[in-house]
């Protein structure tokens, strides 16, 4: 019987054709709208995937203060670092490949009458290797260089553009922060990493030239290191929180006023960011795919209405109320189904050309289409029940008589 | 044929004591009084009356459209005044066939297709429906407009169609409101003779409603109503009758 149903249905629609078009456009356009936004959503995801694959899962990070949990910034006045820490680190924690200080600050660089605001950092070689930042020309720092304050710089793919423009930059002079110093390398570009954030705008110096020349103190505001292993990161964590401690001198009941930060979990809020933009994208668009169900049921009843007499005509020849109904149901299900099936294409459509515009990656899951198929069939039941019940239930002689 | 209506014939409707009334409490309009009435297998009954004095609830308490608001309705010895409306949508399917003033043949479907459709909720198979359904509008003499859409025939035509389909899934009984209503004389009495055809050859039990005492002179029975009461039932011989 259902056969038939549907065959009855494809009929009455049929009948009315551009009224089912419509009608289906509603449910185009909502499925096509969730669509798109969980496509693009979806590759936000995984751009940030990428990105923490790239910066390397044994990767980890100490800072100065404490971030409250949840919470943005608001961090805990605390002491810097120090040198000593470092060393200190490299002594008595095992496991480690690099332990590299880091510290940095916004600054101005100029070449060839050229300003340009970049990030300054200071650091020592072996960062870029803990990154796994290749150079893309020239070389990196000596240690002679690093320890004994050389005035040279290594600078990002932005920088070098900017300043240099076509020419690779090394060997040339560079003013950073009001330090003149030379041009020994170039790092690889590292390409954009999100929204405002541009890893390769950086110009990296000797720390102890940062430190006495432009940072004009001691003070270290992170350390970077790599673990040999990531199965042994949480031991690492361990050792590496209770030395700190110990080095802070804090008690047993005081909290840490420093950060020990892995990839890990960068990548655990980073992707429940992701994962919560992109729920919340597909729930304004899940609205309009309401809306379009609302609208198949208001043609729904409007087509009861208006075939008021060819259902008597029906229950007359033969057709039980539960046919009737079935057939209501099988129509609505059908345009759901239909206007689901085109919005996939749509919404796939619309993805594939605004993914590289918002320069995230053209992701498709064929278990958000499967899903959206399913939400556009359960709307066609759910909203197109009550007209077919109220079809089924009309009474053959009134019904008769309505012209 | 001229066997009498006699108790060994099977009645095949029957109503009861029945009683119809409209409308809500308060404001109660009485369609139909305590009317009893039966109808026994292959006979032809028609019913008269003017406006408003019930046979149109009748008809359609017999043909099981509707249900009593006192007393009982027999299809076939069985009561049907309680059931569910799709059990008595059930029932129905299985005994009835209707013919309406107004063919009511459903636009844009074929002549077939029209004729077709209680097949297909009978959940008979594609090709057997089409053969019988080709059959049955051969049967009423539309064997060259199978394929013409209703608004392509002519209103006697289309009438005809209705009847196909009001036979073509063999029921026992046929139950026809004022169906040569709406068609000029010629036309009309085309469509009578083939009720009377179909009742003579097929032994089809017909239940017929006019208001053209013309139509009710070739009747073999007729019942008067009048305001809501059945007041005459007269059975005359069976006249002869062309075909």
């Amino acid at each position: 019987m259902l056969a038939e149903s549907v065959r009855l249905a494809l009929e009455a629609l049929g009948r009315n054709a551009l009224r089912s078009a419509l009608t289906a456009l509603g449910i185009l356009i909502g499925v096509g709208a969730v669509i798109t936004m969980i496509a693009i959503g979806q590759g936000a995801s995984a751009n940030v995937r990428d990105e923490i694959a790239r910066l390397g899962s044994e990767l980890l990070t100490v800072t100065v203060g404490q971030r409250r949990r949840g919470g943005q910034g608001a961090s805990i006045a605390a002491g810097a670092f120090d040198y000593a820490d470092v060393e200190a680190i490299r002594r008595e924690v095992r496991g480690l490949r690099h332990v590299v200080p880091l510290a940095s600050r916004p600054g101005r660089a100029t070449a060839r009458g050229v300003n340009w605001n970049v990030k300054v950092i200071g650091t020592e070689s072996a960062y870029f290797l803990a990154r796994g930042w290749a150079l893309a020309s020239g070389r990196t720092m000596t240690e002679d260089e690093t320890y004994n304050g050389k005035p040279v710089c290594i600078i990002g793919e932005t920088v070098r553009n900017r300043l240099f423009g076509g020419g690779d930059g090394v060997g040339q002079p560079l003013r950073v922060a009001g330090v003149a110093c030379s041009v020994i390398g170039v790092l690889a570009p590292r390409g954009q990493s999100g929204a405002a954030d541009d890893d390769d705008n950086v110009v990296a110096v000797p720390f102890d030239m940062f430190q006495r020349r432009i940072q004009g103190s001691p003070d270290i505001q992170g350390i970077v290191m790599t673990a040999y292993a990531t199965a042994s990161l949480e031991r690492v964590k361990i050792a590496l929180g209770g030395l700190l401690r110990e080095r802070r001198g804090l008690g047993a009941g005081e909290a840490d006023d420093f950060s020990l930060l892995d990839m890990r979990q960068v990548a655990q809020s980073m992707t429940a960011a992701t994962q919560t933009l992109t729920l919340f994208l597909g729930a304004i668009a899940a609205v309009s795919l309401v809306v379009g169900g609302i609208g198949i049921m208001n043609i729904m009843l409007v087509s009861v209405t208006e075939r008021t007499q060819e259902i008597g005509v029906r229950l007359t020849i033969g057709a039980l109320p539960s046919q009737i109904r079935l057939q209501f149901l099988c129509e609505a299900v059908i345009l759901t189904v239909a206007g689901g099936l085109l919005g996939i294409v749509a919404g796939l459509g619309a993805a594939a050309i605004a993914a590289p515009r918002l320069a995230v990656p053209f992701v498709t899951d064929p278990a958000v289409a499967a899903a959206a198929l399913l939400v556009a069939a359960v709307l066609g039941i759910g909203f197109g029940y009550a007209p077919a019940v109220k079809a089924a239930a009309l009474d053959p002689v009134e019904a008769l008589r309505q012209r | 044929m001229t066997r009498a209506r006699q108790g060994q014939r099977q009645v095949v409707l029957e109503l009861a004591r029945a009683s119809r009334v409209y409308g809500r409490a308060g404001s109660t309009v009485p369609a139909l009084r305590d009317v009893d009435l039966v109808v026994t297998d292959g006979e032809f009954l028609t019913i008269v009356g003017p406006s408003g004095s019930g046979k149109s609830t009748c008809l359609n308490l017999l043909g099981c459209l509707d249900a009593p608001s006192e007393g009982e309705v027999f299809l076939c010895g069985r009561a049907t005044s309680r059931l569910a409306p799709e059990d008595r949508a059930a029932l129905r399917r299985d005994h009835i066939g209707f013919v309406l003033q107004s063919p009511n043949l459903i636009a844009r479907m074929s002549a077939l297709q029209n004729v077709e459709l209680p097949l297909v909720y009978r959940g008979v198979d594609r090709v057997t429906r089409r053969a019988r359904a080709q059959e049955t509008l051969r049967a009423v003499g539309l064997g060259s407009r199978l394929t013409h859409a209703p608004d392509e025939l002519s209103g006697g035509q289309q009438q005809r169609v209705a009847i196909a389909r009001a036979i073509v899934a063999e029921p026992r009984i046929l139950i026809a409101d004022e169906p040569t209503g709406a068609l000029d004389t010629v036309n009309s009495a085309a469509i009578l003779n083939l009720l009377h055809e179909l009742n003579g050859a097929l032994g089809l039990t017909i239940v017929m409603v006019t208001h053209d005492p013309s139509i009710a002179e070739r009747s073999p029975r007729v019942c008067v109503f009048r305001d809501g009461r059945l007041v005459a039932d007269e059975v005359r011989g069976r006249r002869a009758h062309a075909g």
